[in-house]
């Protein structure tokens, strides 16, 4: 049987975990605040973009053919991947201008919809009939496969890999304050704290960086905050662009030996007992503006002990961001003791890019004396396609906790 | 270092500036020419370290993942017979590799040292065990002797025909013609018929036949189960069971005049088979029936059963040698499109060996078309200017059954084996020792052979010669050692393209001479084999029990026809195109294709790919040197 299961094996999802960030892309926190933001988060997808940027099922469809009967049938499989995830992120401003964060993903669970189905092949005569999908998996069980799993859930309550950031908002010039106009560079890691997929499994995935898909091991950030317009102490336009590059280390795999999935699995014996991947780098260009609307009643309390000239300076009540990224993606490498193996198995995942467009709605209390944000965000990789890539849409929603102590 | 690690330096220096202009995306390599030295396991050895990861993938995808499993299906089958293989040992999976096993160390017993040295170094190299290279050099030819067992075991136990007739077809007293006992046919089974008469079939089986799974079809429409044009009767057979079935097709329309048209037959009987699963009838075997009707104007016996071109039959292995006449500039050429099994994993692994000579070595240069971890191929040429092609035919004159013989007075210990030589080797040693066809083909009856096959030679003298071989070396036609050119079967011209001239031979899978290649000893083992169950197997000739008859007639007509069309004008290009025509091309197991110039010592060949012709094509000069 033709190297079905390892194309499922590798549908990485693209989940909407964000990197370490919080207001503009080139905001630090004041020294001595902690911000904890946590989210939910759900992902799906169900396509992916070819190398033509055409969107196709995440599996290709498998032509079945037994020798001198002809055409068996055509498998044909529509996976669907859902994702649930907390997002949790802990930041601290260890001076004005220099911020460290630490966060990452909590996986709730990873349900995976194989959506199998099975387009009849040619009159077998030795049946009187073509292969019903029936037929065709009891074939296949009679030879030790069994039929994939309609459904699986897996990476409940598993931790991703953790990232560990910091930001540093670089020393400004005059005309840079005159102007407001700030520059910062961010410089965060990904610890190899998540789950790895049982290689034996064919409906699973990890909870690792290159699982997820959206976040590097080691990534380089340069961005820059211009806010034109102010009323007060608060700015009402914020325009922001980032450039960013992410470097995606190569990863060492156990390779499948197809001890549940004889017939699908068997790769060890060629391609040796690990594969490794080099993931494919990403160079990503990011513009964002992010509008007040409503710059909401600002009240002296308890949090600026009473003043509301300083309360002034906190965010408006009501913010809402608009953000387009572009991410353009190295091709990942695949290497093992069985080139051709290694060359099918990066077949979607040469060079590419991602068109990912967001949007979000925040609502902060912090005016009225409540350290809270509250946010709901929505994310598409597929209003533009992109290619060699799997777009997982997402919708976030979050809240962040501000405390400082001093 | 390489574009990926440059793009990546070179981004980290800019701080992210983007650049796209170097990409390095591997591609696959699925075609090597490998050039092979020194003794025989040095040979293998370089064989195996330089081909380690393709060798050790064929293997595994071709057999351990497809070939084997599905093997294994067979154990029931077979085991109902020969009891040793319903054993422990032959348990939990292990028929396949025990049985394919068992057949190759009896095949090895038959092999010169320089074959076993040479599968030595492929395992020492690729890290196979040799038991493992030893079954992947073996395997075709005993898994095809093993399957034409197993296939006639369950064809057995299905329908056949047992009479035909055709009702209102009256002879020239205006009497109603009787009806007239069936065997499958090179050519028509009647001529110049009215066309308005209905065809009755009488159909057996010890099981009775199933109404509900008698499927017709007259050329290219189809009759299903249930078609009012279809009767069926259950009858009685001599003995009172009711084993038989009268079947009448009337056609809603009369036939065309002056036409050649195709009754394709199949039923099962009312039995379920299921072990394995899928569950299904029994099914006997598809049989295509033959007729013309008035105003065509030739005998039964000058009209071919071609059978229906209804893109349903996947055309099996096809192969012709064409000189002189035939070419354009008179010059050999002998081609081929083979097809078996590619399991997604052959196309990976296809190779062209070359064999160097060590000087003083008492052997041709030779190459052959093959795939990684073999010591042999289904063509190939030597520096002699021979060249050969061959195609497997089907047979139950196998080495399997002649081994069988000595072991049925103690049937439950009986053991499958397999004492020959695979056709590969066989050929190999022809290339490494013969000049010209003439020589190669009186080679081969030297020789104790596993399995049916059918080579074709030719050499740069324009000597053509065709050798239908099967296990009885002696049984190989007269024709053969002296150049088969026009064969007759029942006064047609069946071998040939040509029947006026000596300038074209065409092979499919059928023997078109060596018609009588089962013996008479093996009826009796398969009585002495089934008399405990009481059941009937039909031990026979090919045309009676293979599955591949009927689809292999169809290509061989198809093939003469082209050739006859193309006669004088054929070179390298159009038998290269042809080879890639839909009518030649078995799109899921097609394997390679080569044309050959034994008088210039080039190869091409088409192969990497599937089917093989979507592959570009590439020529090996076997009289170069080795880079």
């Amino acid at each position: 049987m033709k190297r079905l299961g390892l194309r499922l094996f590798v549908v990485a999802l693209c989940s909407s975990w964000a990197s370490v960030s919080w207001a503009g892309l080139g905001d630090t926190l004041p020294r001595g605040t902690f911000l904890l933001d946590s989210s939910y988060i759900f992902a799906h997808t169900n396509k992916q973009f070819d190398r033509n940027g055409k969107s196709v099922p995440l599996l290709a469809p498998v032509e079945r053919y037994e020798a001198g009967a002809g055409l068996q049938g055509v498998i044909r499989a529509n996976p669907s991947v859902d994702q649930k995830i907390v997002a949790l992120q802990l930041l601290y401003g260890i001076t004005d201008d220099l911020t460290l964060a630490i966060g990452g993903p909590l996986s709730l669970s990873t349900e995976i919809e194989t959506n199998l189905s099975w387009q009849p092949g040619d009159y077998q005569a030795s049946l009187g009939r073509p292969y019903s999908e029936t037929d065709f998996w009891q074939w296949a069980a009679s030879m030790g496969q069994p039929k994939p799993a309609q459904r699986g859930v897996s990476n409940v309550n598993t931790w991703g890999d953790l990232v560990v950031a910091f930001r540093l908002r670089l020393p400004r010039s005059q005309w840079m304050k005159d102007h407001h106009v700030n520059l910062a560079l961010t410089l965060q890691g990904a610890l190899p704290t998540g789950r790895e997929k049982d290689p034996e499994e064919l409906i699973e995935i990890g909870m690792t960086a290159w699982w997820l898909h959206n976040y590097g091991d080691l990534e380089l950030h340069l961005a820059a905050d211009w806010r034109p317009i102010w009323s007060g102490d608060v700015a009402r336009l914020t325009l922001s662009a980032e450039i960013y590059y992410a470097y995606l280390r190569p990863r060492t795999y156990d390779t499948p030996r197809g001890t549940k999935h004889p017939l699908l699995l068997t790769f060890a014996p060629y391609v040796g007992q690990t594969f490794e991947i080099d993931g494919g780098d990403w160079q990503v260009a990011r513009m964002q503006v992010e509008w007040a609307p409503f710059i909401g009643p600002t009240l002296g309390t308890w949090m600026t002990r009473g003043s509301v000239e300083a309360a002034n300076a906190f965010p408006p009540m009501l913010s809402l961001m608009l953000q387009y990224t572009y991410v353009n993606l190295l091709p990942s490498i695949w290497k093992s003791n069985y080139p051709i193996w290694s060359i099918e198995q990066g077949e979607f995942w040469g060079a590419g890019f991602k068109h990912i467009f967001a949007a979000q709605a925040t609502l902060s209390l912090l005016r009225v004396g409540a350290p809270l944000m509250f946010y709901v965000r929505g994310r598409a990789l597929d209003i533009i396609p992109g290619r060699n890539m799997r777009p997982a849409n997402a919708i976030t929603v979050g809240v962040r906790l501000l405390a400082k102590f001093w | 270092m390489n574009c990926h690690m440059q793009m990546r330096l070179w981004c980290l220096a800019l701080c992210c500036v983007v650049v796209s202009a170097c990409v390095d995306e591997p591609v696959a390599v699925y075609r090597e020419v490998v050039h092979l030295k020194g003794a025989p396991y040095e040979r293998g050895l370089d064989h195996g370290k330089r081909l380690r990861p393709r060798i050790r993938a064929f293997y595994t995808q071709l057999l351990d993942t497809a070939l084997l499993p599905n093997l294994n299906r067979e154990q029931p089958a077979i085991a109902g017979f020969l009891k040793r293989y319903a054993g422990p040992s032959y348990a939990d999976g292990q028929f396949s590799y025990r049985v394919l096993l068992e057949m190759a160390q009896s095949v090895e017993t038959q092999l010169p040292d320089r074959y076993i040295d040479e599968m030595r170094g492929i395992a020492d190299g690729s890290g196979l065990t040799y038991e493992q290279v030893l079954i992947l050099n073996t395997f075709p030819d005993t898994v095809l002797a093993v399957r034409s067992v197993a296939a006639t075991l369950r064809l057995s136990r299905g329908p056949r025909i047992k009479s035909w007739q055709l009702l209102g077809w009256l002879n020239d007293q205006g009497a109603q013609r009787p009806a007239q006992t069936y065997s499958p046919s090179f050519t028509a089974l009647a001529a110049e018929v009215p066309t308005d008469v209905r065809i009755r079939l009488v159909l057996t089986d010890p099981e009775g036949i199933s109404a509900d799974t008698v499927r017709l079809q007259l050329d290219t429409r189809v009759f299903p189960p249930g078609d009012p044009a279809v009767t069926t009767k259950a009858l009685p057979n001599a003995d009172g069971n009711m084993t038989d079935m009268e079947v009448i097709l009337t056609p809603p329309e009369p036939m065309p005049a002056a036409t050649v048209l195709s009754l394709i037959v199949q039923s099962a009987d009312t039995t379920i088979a299921d072990d394995p699963l899928p569950a299904h009838p029994r099914f006997g075997r598809e049989e295509t029936l033959t007729l013309s009707t008035l105003g065509y104007g030739l005998s039964a016996e000058e009209v071919a059963n071609v059978g229906v071109d209804d893109g349903r039959t996947r055309p099996p292995p096809v192969a012709f040698a064409l000189k002189g006449s035939a070419t354009k500039d008179g010059a050999p050429l002998l081609a081929q499109h083979f097809a078996l099994l590619d399991a997604g994993a052959a196309h990976e692994a296809t190779t062209v060996f070359i064999h160097h000579p060590t000087p003083g070595e008492d052997t041709r240069k030779h190459a052959y078309v093959s795939w990684a971890g073999l010591t042999w191929g289904f063509s190939g040429m030597n520096t002699s200017g021979l060249a050969w092609a061959c195609n497997f035919s089907d047979t139950l004159d196998t080495a399997i059954l002649k081994d069988l013989i000595p072991q049925l007075s103690k049937l439950d210990e009986a053991q499958l084996t397999a004492t020959g030589w695979p056709i590969g080797l066989a050929m190999r040693e022809v290339s490494r020792s013969a000049k010209g066809a003439q020589q190669g083909v009186e080679i081969l009856p030297n020789m104790q052979h596993v399995n049916g096959w059918n080579c074709l030679l030719a050499d740069a003298d324009g000597q053509l010669r065709l050798a239908e071989i099967d296990a009885d070396a002696e049984a190989f036609p007269n024709p053969l050692s002296q150049g088969v050119t026009v064969v007759q079967w029942q006064g047609s011209a069946v071998a040939s393209a040509a029947s006026d001239t000596e300038d074209d031979l065409r092979a499919a899978v059928h023997y078109v001479s060596n018609t009588q290649d089962v013996d008479s000893a093996l009826p009796i083992l398969a009585e002495s084999l089934l008399a405990p169950t009481g059941a009937i197997v039909r031990v026979d000739v090919q045309r009676e029990v293979s599955t591949y008859f009927f689809k292999s007639l169809l290509a061989f007509h198809k093939l003469g026809k082209v050739l006859a069309q193309g006669r004088g004008s054929w070179d390298v290009a159009m038998a290269q195109q042809v080879l890639g025509r839909p009518a030649f091309v078995d799109p899921s197991d097609s394997m390679n294709a080569v044309v050959m110039e034994p008088s210039k010592g080039l190869l091409h060949n088409a192969m990497g790919k599937v089917p093989a012709t979507d592959a570009s094509w590439q020529t090996v000069d076997i009289n170069a040197e080795a880079p």
